[in-house]
């Protein structure tokens, strides 16, 4: 095996590695939990405003800089359109 | 230095000005459709190494947002850092939103690099668990394995699959350069060892610049005017299997050499695994927070010395944490205790073939969600010649705005 055909099969290796994980985990993912679009605003803020930082509170911010804020966040969190647009709504109430 | 004070000076002068017309203007209605955001980070550090010097630092990360209208977004952040008896000033990242569908956006420009989830997510000190940063994440620890930044264009976005989600980002960008041996100059009739010694003693260890790291055989992430016309092409999945899990793999090839050189054909393919875990749990009082991220770095061997050697690199970090959140006592679930250990791995030929371990053991106390004070203990064994270890005890003060 020349070098680079080493590479990519190690590669791959890591490939495979990463998509049993993704099976095994899905398989535990399956469980019963509410789908994506059905989540309110305030069960999708707590389960992703947390992920990467502690929960900032809404009262910091008024609606405009929430605004802001969010679609920062949209971008830095790969958030959906409808996961942000209800976390907005949510801040926006609560703050 | 004096050029340095007065742009630092400036800069705050803007900053400050900025802040009052966007305090002025997020004070007004929300039926603008231009609206802007001032944010960022402060920190101040005291370190001191076991046989060294103690010291402290300082940084300043103003953020500045803006958005305009349903679909366009931009985001910046400056770097203010006090460093070599002057000031650093750095643009971290400037980049350009466009919303092309709700699951899809469209950035150009400098971005945090979607392969490096620890720069683009963890890093900013209001975030970070601890005082310092792993191994091989950027140039300010150790020898960079991926780039901190990219300058080019993204897709990024999020597919929910029933109650899983499927994160993705795909890059080009100018993509890293192969630090080459540099022009005998001055070293001419160096012996190889003489010649291996000083290109080590100028490699940064744990808070070098990735600029002076530019050891043959390593990459430079700096990349501003690319160096050929091969673009670097990169990609990230992540997979949230619950919204407390997000799995990571992701790869980036690259050609490093300089166009028309002998090095023009030589490749990079980085490989990057990444986990994070975060949850609160009931038992045990408390909330749990589990970090890793190995990155896998090869570059093609070339037939001419100095870099006709296998030129393979490892560097990785695994942390956990965890903040008794549930306890009713106002002082401890303000507590967080905090391990991480980090490794950097060489190529055992290269003129730098630094290996280096490290356990980190830190607390934090939390005044606010986003401002902490940390203390932190680190035990760091460096293999070159011989092994050494080196302790070192680090606090850091900082707030997030
Ligand atoms: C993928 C990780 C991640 C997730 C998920 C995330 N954040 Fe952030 N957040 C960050 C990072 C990183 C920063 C700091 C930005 C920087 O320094 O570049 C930040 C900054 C902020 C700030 C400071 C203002 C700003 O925009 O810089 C606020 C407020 C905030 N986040 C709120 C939220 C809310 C609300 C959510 C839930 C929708 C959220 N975050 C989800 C990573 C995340």
């Amino acid at each position: 095996m020349n070098d680079k055909t080493k590479r990519y099969v190690n590669g791959s290796a890591l490939f495979i590695g990463g998509m049993l994980i993704f099976l095994v985990l899905s398989i535990i993912g399956c469980a019963p939990t509410v789908p994506q679009e059905q989540k309110t605003g305030a069960m999708l803020w707590g389960e992703n405003c947390n992920r990467c930082h502690n929960i900032r509170t809404p009262s910091e911010f008024n609606d405009g800089q929430w605004e802001v804020a969010m679609t920062h966040m949209r971008t830095r969190g790969n958030l959906t359109a409808n996961e942000s647009k209800k976390i907005l709504e949510f801040l926006k109430i609560a703050n | 230095m004096k050029d340095q004070l007065k742009i630092f000076l400036l800069s705050l002068f803007i900053t400050a000005f900025a802040s009052n017309a966007i305090y002025a203007q997020s004070q007004s209605t929300d039926k603008q459709s231009n609206k802007f955001l001032l944010s960022g980070y402060g920190f101040t550090n005291f370190e001191k190494a076991q046989d060294g010097i103690s010291s402290f630092s300082s940084g300043f990360s103003p953020i500045i947002l803006w958005k305009s209208g349903e679909r366009l977004f931009f985001e910046s952040e400056f770097e203010f850092e006090l460093e070599d008896g002057g000031t650093q000033v750095g643009l971290e990242y400037a980049q350009l939103f466009y919303t092309v569908t709700d699951n899809v956006l469209f950035g150009v420009g400098k971005f945090l690099n979607p392969n490096n989830l620890f720069m683009e997510r963890l890093h900013p000190t209001w975030i970070n668990k601890l005082p310092n940063i792993p191994f091989g994440v950027s140039g300010h620890g150790g020898v960079p394995l991926l780039a901190t930044t990219q300058l080019g264009a993204q897709l990024k976005g999020a597919f929910p699959v029933q109650s899983t989600k499927i994160i993705y980002a795909v890059y080009v960008s100018n993509g890293p350069v192969l630090n080459v041996e540099e022009e005998a100059d001055h070293t001419e009739g160096e012996t190889p060892l003489e010649k291996k010694n000083r290109i080590q003693d100028a490699a940064p260890e744990d808070e070098g610049d990735g600029h002076d790291a530019a050891a043959p055989g390593t990459l430079n992430f700096n990349n501003f005017q690319d160096n050929n016309n091969n673009k670097a092409f990169g990609a990230r999945i992540g997979f949230l299997p619950f919204p407390q899990l997000e799995i990571g793999i992701g790869l980036e090839i690259a050609n490093v050499g300089t166009e028309d050189s002998h090095l023009a054909d030589l490749q990079s393919s980085m490989q990057v695994f990444d986990l994070s875990y975060t949850r609160d749990s009931g038992i045990l009082k408390g909330q749990l927070d589990v970090r890793g991220q190995f990155v896998w770095l090869n570059i093609d061997q070339s037939d001419e010395e100095p870099l006709n050697y296998k030129n393979e690199s490892r560097s990785g970090y695994g942390q956990l944490a965890y903040r008794p959140v549930k306890i009713e006592n106002s002082l401890l679930k303000n507590l967080e205790f905090v391990f991480r250990y980090d490794y950097l791995d060489l190529p055992e030929l290269a003129e730098l073939n630094t290996d280096l371990n490290r356990t980190t053991y830190g607390v934090n106390y939390w005044l606010a969600p986003n401002s902490a004070v940390k203390f932190a203990f680190q035990n760091k064994t460096i293999k070159e010649h011989e092994e050494e270890t080196e302790t070192l005890f680090i606090t850091q003060f900082t707030l997030g705005f």
